[in-house]
């Protein structure tokens, strides 16, 4: 028997390819851009986005999406603060964190799996329920100042590795191996492929939805932790921006927004092309309020550009079809 | 006929990716004649109506209207020559009401580009009328009438815009008594207004009521071409059946001795079939035989519990059961092989692996939870290379395979659950003669390792080569249930068609009543 070779699809090194070019304008446009020092403030400040996005991927392979995700990470942030500030054990603090972080999820999933709410509908409802709560909690008042409690998981350097490519690295690589060799993982795929065939074929998609919901919580609630290490304060804008970026990488990263099409290997991708992408705009002095309309335009960009794709065969077999060594876990 | 006919079609081929589905077919329709087609599932009926009405297009033939040729590249092409259909499941608007489905798409205007409802009100009023409807509907939803008002309904947008030929496509199937009689009035207004209809129906009861002309088709060809005054019901059906249907390949198995691994008593559930009891044994094929609309797929998916039934009951291995999923079916050993492939069965953009592996991947896992990967290889090729799928690996996705070895991928998931019961609803359907024969071979494979197999079918020359035992329903009801020795192709037909044959199963089925009464509360 063949054994496992874990492989790139073709959709991959294309996302991969896009940031390579990106890497090579931006150096070639600003000097500032590919030195060690912004590099590591790039792959510092894309911690969170890189974990959230990997529970976006899930919930997009499923079918579904989740906007509140930047509300979520705001809440369980400021409960951080607030565990840190009463100086509990950071053990608890991270564990309290998951927590919660998997609650929300779970709450998402049941309403979208018992209550039949469109994932959609669900999660924005449930974004601006807890944005509300981030003003409550905040109370007008920022949480600042707070011990690097958790720094070490993002500022640290490790080995002469910055701490961040760590934990990026390893939960890419538990979620690619829960995607690719543990049953949740091909049943995610199954259910947002074809729903009717995934019932038919015994796979219990509910379960198999909240499961989901309930993974991009807990990654949720963790990287809420990188965020009030990175800053050591919590601002009543915390998060905002997250959804959409979150849910740009993954697109970028080739997922389908249909479901059943996507990879963790091609959200990471995604994740670094939005990440050089903002420092680079930055970098070249373009005005932040650019930065939201061009990951508006890359979004509907590689939903489109997915889309003509699939309309050309040709193109789509080039792009969508694996190596044949690589067809486990992402499609 | 001395003037020319309103609609002539001469030597219609078309076949789908191999599969004939007609070959030579010539018709004509007659401006003020009620001309009927009929024909068993898949005798080329709606493929006609379809190339009629310009949604599909012939491989080749001739479409001559009033005397010059057309080639219908859309449906709005033979809509803007007076050609309307109204198809069995009405397509309509339930949430506008009654007058905007009557001009959707077609709405009259103000000069200034508004909308003229007045005039609109005015014209939908009359076209009701004209088909005698009640004109007060006009201003109701769609969603507030009957069925059967709905499909009148569309019948008056296709008169309110003139139309000279209509295509009904079993128009009664849905409708009361009440609303037929309605129905048939208005076809005769219609025929005295000079307007041409195409009628399609399995009620032969009918055809002899209103139709002038009769047409039936079998596998794609014309086999008869008649004046309805010059022929009679037996010769209609037998016109339908009499083809050559190979027993070859049916290899006899002894089941007799076994008790019945499922039984189903006085199963009903409103709307869709009632009072259908029948038992099943290992090692036995049981065919489910009816037209489209039966039922038949509606009580398949009761026993997977994909559907809840309310009366009657299912025992299985001796003892009630009561699915509410498949996934508890599945645990009982009883799997379905859905009707939809395409949107059912396959996980369309993953790899034969994948789709097959699927059902099982709790099973092949390691203690910690890892999918066993060398498990699942070797679990998946023994089905591939058993199904003998073609294709070059197990790696490429299910899109790029033929309909028939996809539909060896969904049986192989089947088959990896190791099921008692295997139900296949229409296993073969859309398939190649080729891969339909190994699919046959397989069936009679399976059944030998002791599964007992439902076959829900459409195509009677297969059920008739292959089946133990035939189930019979028609319009939701239990016909009758035959043996191999006492089944015949024009004894199946009659008994689908709804005309009661000499069907002595019919006692022991009321016998299977008694038990009941103990069973249910």
């Amino acid at each position: 028997m063949k054994t496992f070779i874990p492989g790139l699809s073709r959709r991959d090194l294309f996302t991969i390819g896009l940031v390579i070019l990106e890497v090579v304008i931006f150096s070639i446009v600003s000097e500032n851009f590919l030195n060690s020092s912004n590099l590591r403030s790039v792959l510092r400040n894309a911690t969170e986005l890189s974990l959230v996005s990997i529970g976006m991927t899930i919930v997009i392979l499923m079918g579904g999406i989740d906007i509140s995700v930047g509300s979520a990470l705001g809440v369980v942030a400021i409960i951080v603060g607030w565990l840190i500030q009463a100086e509990v054990h950071p053990l608890i603090i991270g564990l309290v964190a998951i927590l919660v972080g998997t609650t929300i999820g779970f709450v998402n999933g049941s309403l979208i799996t018992f209550g039949r709410i469109p994932d959609i509908i669900a999660t924005l409802g449930m974004s601006n329920i807890l944005r509300a709560a981030v003003f409550g909690m905040l109370g007008g008042r920022w949480i600042t100042g707070l011990p690097p409690v958790f720094s070490p998981l993002v500022q640290g350097q490790y080995f002469g590795i910055p701490a961040s490519i760590f934990v990026i690295f390893i939960f890419y690589f538990v979620f690619w191996a829960l995607l690719t060799f543990l049953p949740i993982g091909r049943h995610i795929y199954a259910t947002g492929n074809n729903v009717e065939a995934a019932k038919l074929s015994g796979i219990d998609v509910r379960k198999t939805r909240i499961v989901g919901y309930m993974l991009l919580g807990s990654l949720v609630g963790f990287s809420s932790l990188l965020y009030v290490g990175r800053l050591g304060s919590v601002e009543i804008t915390v998060g905002i921006d997250l959804p959409i970026s979150a849910i740009a990488a993954v697109v970028i990263g080739g997922a389908s927004v249909f479901g059943g099409r996507g990879s963790i290997v091609g959200t990471l991708a995604g994740v670094f092309f939005m990440a050089f992408m903002k420092n680079g705009l930055l970098l070249l002095g373009i005005p932040s309020l650019w930065e939201r309309a061009v990951i508006g335009f890359l979004i509907i960009f590689s939903v489109g550009i997915d889309l003509l794709i699939n309309k050309h065969q040709a193109i789509a077999k080039f792009l969508h079809l694996k190596t044949r060594q690589s067809r486990v876990g992402e499609a | 006929m001395e003037s020319t006919p309103l609609l002539q079609l001469t030597n219609i081929y078309k076949s789908f990716g191999g599969v004939k589905a007609l070959s030579g077919v010539s018709l004509t329709a007659n401006s003020g004649e009620v001309h009927a087609v009929v024909g068993e599932n898949g005798a080329g009926k709606s493929t006609l109506m379809k190339i009629i009405s310009g949604a599909l297009r012939p491989d080749s033939g001739q479409i001559v209207w009033n005397g010059t040729e057309y080639t219908f590249q859309e449906p709005r092409d033979a809509s803007k020559l007076g050609i309307a259909i109204v198809y069995q499941e009405p397509l309509y608007f339930n949430d506008l009401s009654v007058v905007e489905n009557l001009f959707l798409g077609e709405e009259i205007k103000r000069p200034n580009g508004t909308l003229d409802w007045k005039s609109m009100t005015e014209q939908g009023v009359d076209a009701l009328s004209r088909i005698g409807l009640p004109p007060e509907i006009i201003r109701k939803p769609m969603s507030e009438l009957s069925l059967g008002v709905k499909q009148l309904v569309l019948i008056a947008r296709a008169v309110q815009r003139n139309a000279r030929l209509l295509i009904l496509d079993e128009p009664t199937a849905i409708l009361s008594q009440r609303e037929t009689e309605v129905l048939f009035q208005t076809i005769h207004t219609l025929k005295e207004n000079n307007v041409s209809i195409l009628y399609i129906s399995h009620r032969l009861a009918e055809i002899f009521e209103i139709a002038d002309y009769v047409t039936v088709l079998r596998d794609g060809h014309v086999v008869m071409d008649s004046k309805v005054t010059d022929t009679n019901e037996n010769d209609l059906i037998n016109a339908m059946t009499g083809r050559k249907i190979s027993t070859e390949i049916y290899i006899p198995r002894n089941f007799q001795q076994q008790d019945p691994l499922l039984s189903v008593h006085n199963l009903t559930c409103d709307g869709y079939y009632s009072n259908i009891s029948f038992s099943i044994k290992p090692k036995q094929i049981l065919a489910f035989y009816g037209l489209v609309g039966a039922g038949r797929s509606e009580v398949a998916r009761t026993i997977i519990g994909e559907m809840q039934a309310d009366f009657g009951e299912i025992i299985y291995q001796g003892r009630p059961i009561r699915p509410r999923s498949s996934r508890e079916s599945i645990g009982l050993g009883i799997v379905y092989l859905p009707e939809d492939r395409r949107s059912q069965g396959l996980f369309f953009i993953r790899s034969i692996k994948d789709n097959i592996s699927a059902s099982i991947l709790q099973n092949i896992s390691s203690r910690i939870g890892k999918i066993n990967s060398n498990l699942e290889n070797s679990v998946v090729s023994q089905i591939f290379q058993k199904l003998a799928i073609k294709a070059p690996t197990i790696e490429i996705p299910v899109s790029s395979l033929s309909g028939g070895n996809q539909q060896k991928v969904v049986l192989g998931r089947n088959l990896t659950l190791k099921p008692k019961l295997l139900i296949l609803d229409e296993p073969t359907h859309g398939i190649d003669v080729g891969t339909k024969n190994e699919i046959h071979k397989l069936i009679f494979e399976l059944a030998n390792q002791e599964i007992a197999i439902i076959l829900i079918t459409s195509d009677l020359p297969e059920a008739l080569a292959i089946a133990d035992t035939f189930v019979v329903m028609h319009e939701g009801r239990l016909m009758g249930i035959l043996d191999r020795q006492e089944a015949n192709e024009e004894l199946i037909l009659r008994l689908a068609l709804g005309i009661n044959g000499n069907n002595r199963r019919q006692d022991e089925h009321l016998i299977l009543r008694a038990p009941l009464q103990t069973h249910n509360e």
